[in-house]
């Protein structure tokens, strides 16, 4: 953190938070395919256990 | 004597009998993944592992939480408010009063006289004693709930129109949802489970004391969560090096638990038979609701790491996660219990979902997701707190921050390699709550991977465990290193906020609203309705 002038300190505290948005993109794809699968993959074609 | 001074007794007190009890509930859960195994006929026992059981359930979620969601509480607000604990007699009484309540259910626990698997479900009974100890349990931490709200208006009316601030804000959102929570179990133990046990009452209603239960059972999981949250709003930014992304919101997904997390818990009870099939529905759409603070924390907490890392030197979209001090503790816990809530939150989103949870419900899923959530998520940022703190409460230095890393590590491992297999095998078709299962049957073969796999979890959270207090006694006797306890600071500091977001008024008449929406007739219905053969009154 030293190295960074007040000017780059203060873009990047302005600046979006691109990673995160996109980690939270991909959980949130990731939930969803998730999902479906357990719904139709698993669940619709599960029957009982036996 | 200092503020910091004044908070330290009693912090340390609560933090230590918080780690004391955990350390008997891993040593019992160590016993457990083997009995159940089946690998070794000599340990079958289903009295001894059903005592075994309980007695790890209600040390690691009533004791082992409601002793460290104190000590937390006490030592952060005198820290952040910069005053001392007003009434101390009080909080060492309610302090005390827990012990006493602990140890009271701690003798038919034991005995194996309350293996009601660490539940208030009837049809299943204990002593009174488990009763009456965990009523006591409870009503100490009233105590503590009273002190935080307490220390809040005091400071509001020494500081009129400031912004309380974020950790306190925290803690008394939790201390004013713990009250609301246990009404539901309270009057459980009070009008229903007491008298019964005591046999007072020859019959009790059972699907009121289930719906009473499930008021609190949901709730009690965010009670564990807020001080893990609050620690990743306020302490982990400025440990590594970094500022909290947004006060703002964080107080919202403090004001959003609150609101949201007392009256979903029919999800609990998608399988009972007891209430109609709109009134679960809609604690669906309730229980989905309450990801929202969650998802906002995530995003927050890991916004703040991501300015912390691009501080640090970070490029590119992910370079700043490898900048991030991956050798401090506070940073360790908090990554590991980020990824851990990913896959607990995704085993949530099934078990909320009402026909998918037909799948999953009373196997050995519902287990393992606890488990992530509980003691993945939550107690590593429960060891996170503790290394923070202790050396800030003692003046000492930790005794070994590479020790503690490694430790964090295999606790992330351990739960991992514990609760996947869990998942796997809920799947698969095995039930919770079984002591053996006939192991020859091909169904239960399939098992057998999954249950090797489960002991060697199980050990590595021992040694995690045995790590963490070796390291934490150590540094009562480590060298002096005085220790400020700071805070984050947000990018846009916020010395004054929206009342909204200030005091919790408004928000309870809310709660108090949505809870008579969602509770008030399923509750009533058993007073309301007859039921042939039923004692009237339902009780």
């Amino acid at each position: 953190m030293g190295d960074l002038t007040p000017e780059e300190e203060k873009q990047i505290l302005e600046s979006s938070p691109k990673g995160t948005l996109t980690l939270l993109v991909i959980f949130a794809i990731a939930s969803t395919l998730g999902w479906l699968y357990m719904y139709f993959g698993m669940f619709l074609t599960h029957g009982p256990v036996n | 004597m200092s503020n910091k001074e004044n908070s330290v007794g009693i912090g340390l007190a609560n933090f230590w009998v918080a780690l004391g009890f955990m350390t008997v509930a891993v040593l019992l859960g160590v016993y457990q993944v083997a009995e159940r195994s089946g690998f070794f006929p000599s340990l079958e026992s289903p009295t001894l592992y059903f005592a075994s059981v309980s007695t790890h359930g209600v040390l690691m979620g009533f004791v082992l939480t409601t002793f460290f969601i104190m000590g937390f509480g006490y030592y952060t607000a005198t820290t952040s408010l910069k005053m001392p604990i007003p009434g101390k007699g009080f909080a060492w009484f309610g302090f005390w009063l827990a012990i006493a309540g602990t140890l009271t259910a701690a003798v038919p626990l034991l005995t194996g006289n309350a293996s009601v698997l660490y539940t208030m479900y009837p049809p299943l009974a204990a002593h009174p004693a488990f009763y009456i100890g965990a009523t006591m349990l409870v009503v100490g931490s009233w105590f503590w709930c009273i002190e935080m709200i307490w220390m809040m208006l005091r400071w509001k009316k020494a500081h009129p129109g400031e912004a309380v601030p974020l950790v306190h804000f925290g803690n008394t959102a939790n201390a004013i949802m713990w009250l609301w929570t246990t009404i539901g179990v309270g009057s459980e133990a009070l009008f229903q489970l007491i008298p019964w046990s005591l046999g007072l009452l020859e019959t009790i209603d059972v699907g009121l004391a289930r719906t009473l239960f499930s008021w609190t059972l949901h709730a009690i999981v965010y009670f564990w969560l807020f001080p893990a949250y609050i620690l990743l709003y306020t302490i982990m930014p400025k440990v590594i090096g970094g500022k909290l992304f947004s006060d703002e919101m964080g107080r919202i997904a403090f004001v959003m638990l609150l609101v949201f997390s007392v009256p979903i818990g029919f999800h609990h009870l998608y399988m009972d038979p007891f209430q109609e099939a709109g009134w679960k529905f809609l604690h669906m759409f309730g229980t989905f609701m309450v990801a929202l603070p969650t998802l906002f924390t995530g995003f927050t907490v890991i916004a703040s790491m991501e300015i912390a890392g691009r501080l640090r030197g970070g490029k590119g979209l992910f370079g700043w996660i490898s900048a991030l001090p991956w050798k401090e503790p506070v940073m360790v816990a908090s990554g590991a219990a980020m990824l851990l809530l990913t896959f607990g939150g995704f085993g949530g989103i099934i078990n909320a979902s009402y026909s998918l949870n037909v799948m999953v419900h009373n196997t050995q899923w519902v287990t393992g997701h606890f488990h992530l959530i509980f003691g993945g998520t939550t107690v590593i940022l429960y060891f996170a707190a503790a290394y923070h703190m202790f050396p800030r409460m003692l003046g000492r230095k930790l005794h070994s921050r590479s020790m503690a890393v490694v430790q964090l590590w295999l606790w992330f491992i351990g739960m991992l390699v514990l609760t996947l297999p869990w998942h796997v095998m809920g799947l698969l078709g095995q039930p919770r709550r079984i002591s053996s299962a006939p192991y020859d049957d091909p169904l239960v073969q399939q098992w057998n991977i999954h249950e090797a796999a489960m002991i060697v979890g199980g050990v590595i959270l021992f040694i995690s465990t045995v790590m963490l207090l070796w390291n934490l006694y150590k540094t009562h006797s480590g060298p002096a290193q005085e220790l400020q306890m700071e805070y984050a600071e947000a990018i846009h500091p916020a010395p004054r906020v929206p009342q909204l977001l200030n005091g919790f008024a408004f928000w309870n008449v809310v709660i108090g609203i949505y809870l008579i929406a969602s509770y008030g007739y399923p509750i009533a219905q058993f007073f309301l309705n007859t039921t042939y053969g039923a004692t009237p009154w339902g009780v």
